[in-house]
């Protein structure tokens, strides 16, 4: 292509016929030959040396080398050159890395080091910071929700209690210029901060310089966050510029990405701004959008996603309150019934109406005073309240044989040894009650409801004596009528059951008759037999006259001899040698089959 | 608006907290000086309608005891050197300083600034030597912190300073 020299005043063909002078050889034409290497020899040789010049690509590329940086350099600024190179040299990197790896990680080394130290450390900051708040509220109310929320949502505790606890508010946030520490912009939530905030920006890059001198820190490391009490600063750092965001509460990793990638926003859009600083902060106006976006702040609240699982578990709840109200409300009904059953066949009680309206319970009828409390009832049924229950009785009187007996009782005061019955209408007593009681329960008894007739069993007191008077014998040895030391005993004995029967006939008002009957055996004449036997009753009739009765009216009479039917035999005659009492009360309704 | 950092420097005792203390709004206490080394005080200025903020540095003095945290000086546009006029010594330790501050962000703009001038009595430092320093290019101020004197100007003769030839003086 570089066959021909161009030269620069655009004639062409020179070249050529330079080259076919040289070819023919013809005397005129070295005539002009010669004349113009005289005119232009040495341009001519120029023009040699310069076309064999172009020609070497050696050459070129020494030339080229020689201007390269400057030429670089001349257009470091321009972004069509990076475009150019960008992909060559990603390229390249990638060539490289292919090819060996190892170099360029020993060139990163230096770098990503501490950039994963940094990340790891902040990670870790972040979820001690969170996991020191949460071990705090372990055994709280706000555990207990975060499990349920945990357990509602699927999400992890750990998750939860993260999102949770970290609660912050980024209050303010500051663009400053890393070397001179000038306040290039600031945002804040309402006008936080805003008079005195190029004091802060500058005070913060010096405390930041503060630090590393003190602590002797290497360059690249930088104060990343100051925290005060509740209160803590996150500073990013770009190469001409740092992002710090005032944020109040822990400072969440979330933060810390925001004002990060703030920082790298902004270098990329103010780079060259960033670098030639006027110390006019309105050409950085339009990165406050940026910064504002780091403005956030998470509050607690609560999650509302409505899930199935929600829903689930309010059925089952529902469910299970139901199954118990229907559980308890069958046991209620139970116990009730039961507790009805259980009145109605207690005697004594008549339950006439029973009901039940908006849980509480009726129940109305009658009832003996002397049965049982249905109150002690319920406490043996279970399931009931007697406070639910609002009871109406009527008294009356039963007729149940037991209650009859009960009020007979009460009322007659049977005295010990006598007991009652209660059978169809007839009230028994059973025992020996004394002749008054007898009495007086023959007029009291008919007035008890239920009775309609009063019957005795067994002997009364009275009749025991009269039937042991009539046995009472006294007995004399043959042809004697006074009464010897044995029979007096015996007549004695008499005697008291006579003042028994005394007394029990004065306290009832009547009297009583007494035979004293003198006997003798059928030996001996008849006359003399009828004066023994008037003279052993004489005998028997002077001891129980000194008793001195009251009501007790006695005589003395000689039977004679007793008929031959009785006397035969020799225990006959003795049987027969005696004095017997004969006795009669004078009472027309004392009517008892003892003799 | 535009926005500058300054640093005051010089050698302790040279009133450089109480010369700009009533020209200045501190959100901070003198406290700082002395733990943290430096307190950042601002000032507003107009210059010819134009509003510039100077962030300044007030950086703890200089002396036997405490050096310069020259990091502190980093991104300056300009500084204010502060010399006693009473004390000779403290216009070495400013020289001291100067060097320093050229060594660490370059050829800035500084205003040197002599203090005490209410103390015409003591005053030690002999119109010859400023006369020199003038004669090398320097602008030398006489201030007093007391009356308020030149103060402000000085404030002025380097914010002008920083301003017209701007990008020359940066580091």
């Amino acid at each position: 292509m570089a066959e021909t020299i161009v030269p620069r005043n655009g004639e062409p063909e020179h070249g050529s016929l330079l080259q076919s002078a040289s070819d023919r050889h013809t005397p005129a034409d070295d005539n002009f030959a010669h004349l113009r290497s005289i005119i232009v020899g040495p341009e001519q040789r120029e023009l040699l040396t310069l076309r064999a010049h172009l020609l070497d690509p050696t050459v070129q590329t020494r030339d080229v080398s020689r201007v390269l940086p400057d030429a670089l350099q001349l257009r470091s600024r321009d972004p069509q050159l990076m475009r150019a190179l960008a992909p060559s040299i990603e390229d390249a990197i990638t060539a490289s890395v292919a090819r060996d790896p190892q170099p360029l990680a020993d060139a990163l080394f230096p770098v990503i080091g501490p950039a994963i130290r940094k990340a790891v450390a902040h990670t870790f900051d972040a979820m001690i910071e969170s996991l020191n708040q949460a071990v705090d509220r372990t055994v709280s109310w706000r555990a207990m929700r975060w499990r349920l929320v945990a357990w509602r949502t699927g999400r992890s505790y750990a998750e939860v209690v993260l999102a949770d606890t970290v609660e912050y508010r980024v209050e303010q946030v500051f663009l400053v210029q890393r070397e001179s520490g000038l306040l290039l912009q600031h945002v804040a939530l309402g006008r936080r901060g805003e008079r005195d905030a190029d004091q802060v920006s500058a005070m913060l890059t010096a405390i930041a310089d503060f630090a590393r001198d003190s602590f002797q820190i290497g360059q690249s490391d930088t104060l990343e966050s100051l925290r005060i009490g509740d209160l803590a600063v996150s500073i990013a750092q770009g190469p001409h510029a740092i992002v710090a965001a005032v944020v109040r509460g822990s400072i969440p990793l979330s933060v810390r990405s925001a004002i990060e990638n703030a920082a790298e926003s902004i270098h990329r859009q103010f780079g060259a701004a960033l670098q030639s600083l006027d110390g006019d902060p309105a050409v950085f106006a339009p990165a406050r959008p940026i910064l504002e976006a780091c403005l956030v702040s998470q509050q607690r609240q609560p999650q509302r996603r409505p899930s199935y699982r929600w829903w689930a578990v309010a059925g089952v709840v529902l469910l299970a309150f139901l199954g118990v109200w229907l559980y308890r409300e069958a046991q209620t009904r139970q116990a009730w019934n039961a507790y009805l059953d259980q009145l109605r066949r207690e005697p004594g009680i008549v339950v006439v109406a029973a009901d039940r309206r908006g849980g509480r319970f009726f129940v109305s009828g009658l009832r003996d005073p002397l049965s049982r409390d249905p109150g002690q009832l319920l406490t043996a049924s279970a399931g009931l309240f007697p406070a639910a229950i609002e009871s109406r009785w009527e008294p009356y009187q039963a007729l149940h044989p037991d209650f009859v007996v009960a009020r007979a009782t009460l009322l007659l005061r049977p005295p010990a040894g006598v007991s009652l019955r209660f059978d169809d209408g007839v009230l028994t007593a059973t025992g020996t009650p004394s002749e008054q009681w007898v009495t007086d329960t023959e007029r009291i008894a008919p007035a008890i409801a239920g009775v309609r007739r009063v019957a005795f069993v067994g002997n009364t007191r009275e009749s025991l004596l009269l039937a042991k008077l009539g046995a009472a014998v006294v007995s004399f040895a043959k042809g004697q009528s006074t009464i010897d030391e044995i029979e007096q005993q015996h007549l004695a004995a008499v005697v008291l059951e006579l003042q028994e029967l005394d007394r029990l006939l004065v306290s009832s008002g009547r009297r009583a008759r007494l035979d004293i009957l003198g006997d003798a055996d059928s030996d001996g004449t008849e006359g003399l037999n009828a004066q023994l036997s008037l003279a052993r009753a004489n005998q028997v009739f002077a001891v129980i006259r000194d008793a001195a009765l009251q009501r007790i009216e006695s005589s003395a009479r000689g039977l004679g001899q007793s008929p031959p039917a009785a006397g035969a035999t020799p225990a006959g005659h003795v049987r027969n040698r005696r004095v017997s009492f004969e006795i009669r009360v004078m009472e027309d309704r004392m009517v008892r089959g003892s003799r | 608006m535009i926005q500058k950092k300054i640093c005051l420097l010089g050698g302790s005792g040279v009133g450089k907290t109480s010369l700009v203390s009533q020209f200045v709004h501190s959100i901070f206490s003198d406290r700082y000086l002395t733990t943290v080394g430096v307190k950042i005080d601002k000032k507003s200025i107009d210059l010819d309608a134009e509003q510039l903020d100077l962030v300044i540095w007030d950086i703890y003095g200089h002396d036997d005891f405490q050096k310069l945290r020259v990091s502190y000086l980093r991104g300056a546009s300009g500084y204010l050197l502060v010399a006693d006029g009473t004390r000779a010594a403290t216009l070495e330790t400013a020289l001291e300083v100067h060097h320093l501050a050229y060594e660490a962000i370059g050829d800035v703009p500084f205003v040197l600034v002599l203090n005490k001038a209410d103390l015409r009595d003591d005053w030690q430092i002999p119109q010859a030597a400023i006369d020199d320093l003038v004669g090398r290019g320097w602008r030398v101020m006489v201030t007093s912190a007391k009356t308020g004197e030149m103060v402000e100007a000085a404030f002025e003769s380097l914010g002008r300073s920083m301003l017209t030839p701007a990008r020359k003086n940066e580091p």
